[in-house]
């Protein structure tokens, strides 16, 4: 049911991109770059705040094909999570779940004592269950 | 005439306002109409914001007024062609005006008034019949020069006007109401402003009797009119719009788009119902935009998309579609652009780039499908019909979205299809786009998504890319380039790049193409290494002078492209390696930290190729800098080089056996692998006292003709965290040191000896120098030597005495005898040293406190640089730099001795006094440790031997001053001896000779009694100014004195003989000539009497001040008297006045000072005399109510008679009686004679004398007769008890109470 997941590191670079289209890799990495204005931009609101640190982002911009949603860990990790714009019955709430599941799964995966804070993750089982997350039955 | 589809029309954008036409105006020859013309219409009107949307029209004599059509009586079997006439909104915009206002000249006074009246009901008449069937407005207006009179006057011109008015308007038709009068005058813009809001009243009458017409109609139609409905809804719309009722408008307009919902749309109709869709959406977001709710302009916006966005019509033409949906969504973009100019606040995620954005992406879907629509047309070979009928005229018709077109007539649709197709061909789509995407890149820059303006930006880049501008295309990505290298995105990063380098590649630029074909060697970027070798097998070919990729590939203009910009290329090319990442890594390290000038400096430089294809490199440099003066560049080239598998290598290397490989050109650095290169050159070549840097390391890859210089900055940066394996960081290997110091040569060596005994060239050091002394003029010798050979000039060496102690810590060059002149810092200049030569400075240290003292010593000399530029043998292609000729046979032990007196930041300075010479200073302290030489102690007494608290004036009393030497150094004491005040007169206790032993150690004690008395209480302390005074005084006017001073000085005057005027005057001459810089320095050490003169010192200053004021810049030199007497202004033997006393007190005691005690000694076999010297600080002086003096042989034999003598003094200037009585003690010891009681009268400043024979019969301590004196109270009534108390008080202080008896002498005894 997502399009695609990427998380990205405090510095904005990628860490890890997947998509379900791998013709579309390029537009959607474009798309979830230029989502980051919109992360960036939220998170700075976010600061006058006093900590009511809520990590999800919610909507940060849909285009006619793609629903981009955001959240951001208290360690400025993004994860991006792109949807089909076309599917209408998927609810906030899973988006919500998604992103949970995926910090969980971030978390995880750099628990592992041989993963190199800041470097792109490669592990293979982070992204096995982040293509079953995608496939929406995680 | 365009397709409907791409544009609204113009008179859709503008906002309705009414239209008011007016006729009779000549602008062109009458200067009155045309300022009436501009006061309507003109630039006036539109600046002044608060006149009223109207529009005025000038209608030309015989303006044909577009003819009403005749009223439909049923619109049953009515159909229309089309939803709306093309020209129905421009009629009424433009042609139609609601009302015509008919100006005259007509002046009420006017003679041919009947005649103009019928030439205006004429024209009135012929208005009249063009606007037949309309509800057209009609008035009139008169002009007029006069000034309107005020009403309410009764004229008789009034009374015409009135009549000839009411004439007109029946002549002409019309009601009075319509008939104005414009007088010209110089308040036309106020009349116009009033005539403006009558018109407009008219104005709004008309549009809403139009309105109601239409509605009307409406009622007619049935349910199939759907197409009359739209219209009708649209007229009343925009009628309301006329009227400025936008809300009502707004209600029209949204009924007429869900109407259009009603008619089923199919192919043909398509368009149509698209293009009204259009138009009414625009009207409603528009007024919703105006009536403030941009959430339903918005929303409405986005349904109106969605709902129309299936609806594409003809496949054929789908570009059409686009084309609308590219017109909906700018023009939607331009609405919300012009809102947000009104002040609507638009947010990050809703703005109007997002649809300039969207409008530009249907422009490029929109190019696609012509050019999908071409390619179908060309295959199914209709290409030729389009030719058939170039007229583009053709289609059109008089609705909107409407074509010439029967329907159903499959081949005419077809052929209008091809038509379309062609003229879709000559349309710019990339000017569109690109215009678009800058728009919404504009956009998308003011709400913060720099991110989504690059991709905007790359957008453009490729749509400038593909209509073949390659160069802006290239300046558009190589702009973006960094952004995505330095956010690390590198799937994009590596199309981007890849784009770059093709638009490099089709431009022919050199450097980029150099520049983006290194960058995307690295193995980030996702290809093959295939791809990589043909990038470096292409890139190579560019070094050597020829274009890149086969040939055949470029077209013969790009090919001649390359050639000529080939050989224009500036080489090398500079490429920052800092920013192109994970291709080469760079990173250079100094040997050693710290270096000396004349060591070899060693550079290190740690290469490692991170691709997979091996790279050429011609050669490598390091760039060094002066920390100091940054633009000093200094270039070494890499000269030889380990190769090693494996990082870990790098660590364990260095067997004797290894010796490096020298580096060639053009080497093949093969992938993996690890270079370690080396540099050397002379550190001489360098400033000394600089620390080196390295700037960055270059690597220079290529041909002579063409190349790429890769620079990357040294700075190495660790990774935050670690790698599992150490073997994997470079700096788990490698200590990168990315500084060096270049420690400069100081060519002086110095040598200090402390103390006696060296100044004479005596070289027997001794193991401890002698210590230093309190009031001693210690000696210190440096010894300054130059070991190199270098010729030295001004050397000199500069002494200072820390802030801290500059009040009790002098300097001085000169202890002649007599006074020296003591400093706080003093410059001794040494003059030049040749090489190997040395030379002794001698200066002395003097302090008054027992303390560490911390003298900074600074060395300095100057010296020539040899600027002959021998520095450049170590290195080639170094530069040399100024660099002191030190020579090479510089002794070992020197050199060390130089280094470890440096310390890691180097004392040494170095400054640069011009191209040829150079000063060099060093700053060294020294410290010497003073000791206390005396222990000093002085205490009164009276001379019955018991602690005195209270001298009494004229009393006797002693001074007892006790002397402990401190010093562990034998020293002789050469004399000591006391200095008493003016006031006081000091004799000697005993008439025994004080002698000294040649040699005191530490502990050894000294004592001396002196016997003082004061003729003058506290209070009348003479000081020598009084003397002065006195002495002027009495120089002047002989008697004065007496005048002056209350009677009893006369005694005081006899004690302290006043020394003759001249002398006095003499005295305070040399005391102004002296003071503010001459004082005696003196210790206080003794506790009993710290005292300080410093009010006097204060004094004297001031005094100095006013006759000479150039003394006041000397202050930090002074002259000291090195004897104490000096400094005294004499009086007598020992006695005097001193002057300027400095001590280490600060805070002065009340007492007077009763004199200075001097110690003059010297080390033992030394010369030179110190003194030491402390001040006693006296105690109160009282006056005595008498003062009695005894006097007793000084020995005192059996059996011998003897005088005992008591003298009483009256001091007071009362008579005293006094009962004198003498007892003598019960065991009998004495035999007395003389007046057992005796009444006593003294007179005034008389005294008495009391002798006593007494006659000792007993040996040993023997208790003298006690005299006792009291008041005769009979004669002096008033004295009582406590006088006497007082009296046995004083009694006893000046008798003795007992005397030593010695034996008969032997001669006696033998007699």
């Amino acid at each position: 049911m997502a399009f695609c997941v990427a998380v990205i590191g405090k510095d904005n670079a990628p860490m890890y991109l997947t998509t379900a289209d791998m013709e579309q890799e390029l537009d959607l990495q474009y798309h979830v770059h230029a989502a980051l204005d919109v992360v960036e931009e939220k998170c700075l609101i976010g600061k006058g705040a006093p900590e009511s640190k809520e990590l999800y982002l919610g909507l940060l911009y849909s285009t006619e094909n793609h629903k981009i949603y955001g959240f951001v860990t208290n360690s400025r990790v993004k994860f991006i999570v792109v949807i089909d714009s076309s599917n209408v019955a998927l609810r906030e709430n899973e988006v919500r779940a998604i992103f949970r599941n995926l910090h969980i799964l971030y978390t995880d995966a750099v628990c592992n004592p041989f993963y190199i804070p800041g470097e792109s993750l490669t592990s293979k089982k982070f992204d096995r269950a982040v293509q079953k997350l995608m496939s929406g039955n995680a | 005439m365009t397709i409907d589809a791409t544009a609204l029309p113009s008179e859709l954008l503008v906002t309705p306002q009414p239209l008011i036409g007016f006729c009779g105006l000549d602008t062109a020859r009458q200067g009155v109409h045309k300022a009436i013309w501009e006061a309507f219409s003109g630039s006036l009107q539109r600046k002044a914001a608060d006149r009223a949307a109207v529009q005025y029209k000038l209608l030309p004599p015989n303006y044909e007024f577009p003819v009403a059509k005749p009223k439909r009586a049923s619109y049953e079997w009515y159909h229309p062609k089309g939803i709306l006439k093309r020209n129905w909104m421009l009629k009424h915009l433009h042609v139609l005006p609601s009302v015509v206002v008919l100006f005259q000249d007509m002046e009420w006074n006017d003679l041919q008034w009947t005649e103009k009246q019928v030439q205006c009901a004429g024209t009135v008449q012929a208005l009249k019949n063009a606007l037949q069937e309309r509800n057209t407005r009609l008035c009139l207006v008169l002009l007029q020069k006069a000034a309107p009179l005020p009403p309410g006057e009764p004229v008789a011109g009034e009374q015409v006007a009135a009549e000839r008015a009411a004439s007109l308007t029946s002549a002409c038709g019309i009601t009075s109401k319509m008939l104005f009068i414009l007088p010209h005058t110089e308040h036309l813009m106020g009349y116009t402003l009033r005539l403006e809001s009558a018109f407009l009243d008219m104005a709004q009458s008309y549009y809403a009797q139009m309105s109601k017409r239409i509605r009307n109609h409406r009622d007619q139609l049935s349910a199939a009119h759907t197409t009359l409905k739209i219209r009708h809804q649209f007229k009343l719309g925009f009628v309301a719009e006329m009227r400025q009722d936008f809300s009502t408008a707004q209600k029209h307009y949204f009924q007429a788009y869900a109407i259009l919902d009603e008619i089923r749309i199919n192919d043909s109709n398509c368009v149509e119902i698209k293009t009204l869709a259009g138009f009414l959406n625009y009207k409603i977001c528009r007024l919703m935009f105006k009536l403030k709710t941009p959430r339903d302009a918005i929303n409405q916006f986005i349904i109106h998309v969605e709902k129309y966005k299936p609806l594409v019509g003809f496949k054929d033409l789908a570009f059409e579609h686009y084309a609308w949906l590219s017109t909906q969504n700018s023009v939607f973009a331009e609405l919300f652009c012009e809102a947000i100019k009104n002040g609507l606040p638009a947010l990050q995620t809703q703005h109007p780039g997002i649809y300039y954005h969207k409008s530009a992406e249907y422009v490029m879907k929109r190019r696609d499908a012509a050019q999908q629509a071409f390619a179908a047309l060309l295959d199914s070979g209709k290409a030729a019909m389009a030719t058939i009928n170039p007229n583009p005229l053709s289609l059109y018709t008089e609705f909107f979205g409407i074509r010439a077109v029967k329907t159903g007539d499959l081949a005419a649709e077809q052929q209008a299809n091809v038509h379309l197709c062609e003229q879709e061909r000559g349309y710019n789509h990339s000017a569109g786009i690109i215009a678009l995407l800058s728009q919404a890149m504009a956009q998308f820059k003011i709400y913060k998504c720099l991110r989504f303006r690059k991709k905007l930006a790359i957008d453009m880049a490729e749509e400038y890319l593909q209509s073949g501008d390659h160069a802006k295309a290239l300046t558009l990505y190589s702009l973006m380039l960094p952004d995505y290298r330095q956010e690390k995105w590198s799937t994009i990063f590596t199309d981007v790049l890849l784009k770059t380098l093709r638009c490099a590649l089709l431009s022919a630029s050199v450097a980029d193409y150099i520049a983006c074909s290194i960058e995307a060697l690295s193995l980030r970027h996702q290809s093959e290494q295939k791809d990589r070798l043909l990038l470096l097998d292409n890139l190579w070919q560019v070094y050597q002078g020829m274009p890149p990729m086969p040939r055949t590939q470029l077209t013969e203009e790009s090919l001649s492209l390359w050639t000529s910009a080939l050989s224009s290329v500036k080489s090398p090319i500079p490429i920052d390696f800092d920013k192109v990442s994970d291709v080469v890594e760079m990173c250079a390290t100094f040997e050693r930290v710290q270096l000396n000038n004349d060591d070899v400096l060693q550079l290190q430089l740690i290469v490692r190729v991170l691709t997979d294809v091996p790279l050429r490199i011609r050669s490598f440099h390091v760039v060094l800098a002066d920390a100091g003066n940054s633009q000093n560049n200094y270039k070494l080239e890499a000269q030889k080089y380990f190769c090693f598998p494996h990082l870990l290598q790098l660590r364990a290397q260095r067997g004797p056996v290894d010796q490096p490989k020298a580096f060639e050109k053009n080497m093949i650095l093969e992938p993996g692998s690890y270079y370690q290169f080396f540099c050397s050159t002379e550190a001489k070549q360098f400033h000394e006292n600089t620390q080196l840097h390295i700037v960055r390391v270059e690597a220079l890859m290529g041909t002579d003709q063409i190349g790429a210089l890769l620079t990357c900055s040294s700075s190495y940066t660790r990774q935050p965290f670690r790698h599992h394996t150490r073997s994997r960081d470079l700096d788990d290997n490698v200590t990168i040191n990315p500084i060096c110091y270049i420690a400069p040569t100081f060519h002086l060596v110095t040598q200090t000896h402390l103390g006696h005994g060296h100044a004479n060239g005596m070289d027997g050091e001794p193991a401890v120098a002698p210590r230093m002394l309190v009031n001693e003029y210690y000696p210190v010798v440096i010894n300054i030597c130059n070991p190199f050979n270098v010729y030295l000039m001004n050397v000199g060496v500069h002494i200072s005495v820390p802030g801290a102690l500059r009040n009790s810590v002098f300097l001085t060059t000169d202890i002649s005898p007599g006074r020296q002149k003591l400093h706080t810092q003093i410059q001794i200049d040494v003059g030049e040293l040749s090489s190997q030569s040395s030379n002794t400075a001698t200066y002395y240290i003097f302090s008054m406190a027992e303390t560490e003292i911390k003298l900074q010593q600074r060395l300095s000399y100057t010296l020539d640089v040899d600027n002959a530029g021998e520095g450049s043998s170590g290195a080639a292609g170094a530069r040399p730099s100024t660099a002191p000729n030190s020579s090479e046979s510089t002794p070992d032990h020197d050199v060390k001795s130089i280094a470890l007196s440096l310390a890691a930041i180097s004392p040494v300075q170095i400054e640069y006094l011009d191209e040829t010479r150079l000063r060099k200073s060093r700053i060294d302290t020294v410290t010497v440790r003073c000791y206390s030489d005396f222990k000093f102690c002085a205490r009164f007494y009276t001379l019955n031997r018991k602690p005195l608290n209270q001298v009494y004036r004229g009393e006797n009393f002693l001074l007892r001053a006790n002397t402990q030497v401190l010093a562990v150094d034998d020293i002789e004491i050469l004399d000591s001896f006391f200095i008493c005040d003016h006031n006081l007169v000091q004799s000697n206790y005993s008439f025994k000779r004080k002698k000294y032993t040649s040699k005191y150690n530490a502990g050894d004690q000294l004592e001396s009694v002196i016997v003082l008395r004061t003729n003058s209480k506290a209070q009348d302390w003479t000081t020598s100014r009084d003397l002065d005074q006195r002495g002027k005084l009495e120089g002047n006017l002989s008697s004065s004195k007496f005048t002056r001073r209350p009677p009893k000085s006369h005694s005081e005057e006899n004690s302290a003989p006043t020394p003759p005027a001249g002398i006095s005057a003499y005295m305070s001459k040399s005391l102004v000539a002296k003071i503010s810089t001459t004082m005696t320095i003196i210790n206080s050490n003794s506790a009993v009497m710290s005292s300080s003169l410093h009010s006097e010192d204060a004094k004297f200053a001031e005094d100095g001040a006013p006759t000479d004021p150039t003394m006041e810049g000397v202050r930090t030199t002074r002259v000291v008297y090195n004897k104490a007497l000096e400094a005294v202004q004499g009086t007598g033997h020992c006695r005097g006045f001193i002057k300027g006393i400095y001590t280490l007190e600060e805070n002065p005691s009340p007492a007077p000072v009763f004199g200075v005690f001097c110690i003059r000694w010297r080390r033992a076999n030394a010369k030179e005399e110190n003194e030491s010297k402390f001040i006693i600080s006296g105690l109160d002086i009282a006056e005595p109510p008498l003062n009695i003096h005894c006097t007793i042989e000084e020995k005192m034999f059996v059996k011998m008679p003897m005088a005992f003598k008591v003298v009483i003094k009256n001091p007071t200037t009362h008579v005293l009686h006094l009962i004198a009585t003498l007892s003598i003690s019960k065991a009998d010891n004495f035999i007395c004679s003389g007046h057992k009681q005796l009444d006593i009268s003294i007179m005034a400043y008389d005294e008495k004398e009391l002798v006593y024979n007494l006659y000792p019969l007993q040996v040993g301590w023997q208790e003298l007769p006690v005299l006792s004196l009291e008041y005769n109270s009979k004669a002096d009534p008033q004295k009582n008890d406590i006088h006497n108390a007082l009296l046995d008080e004083l009694v006893l202080r000046a008798l003795p109470k007992r005397v030593f008896v010695l034996p008969p002498l032997k001669q006696q005894t033998t007699k």
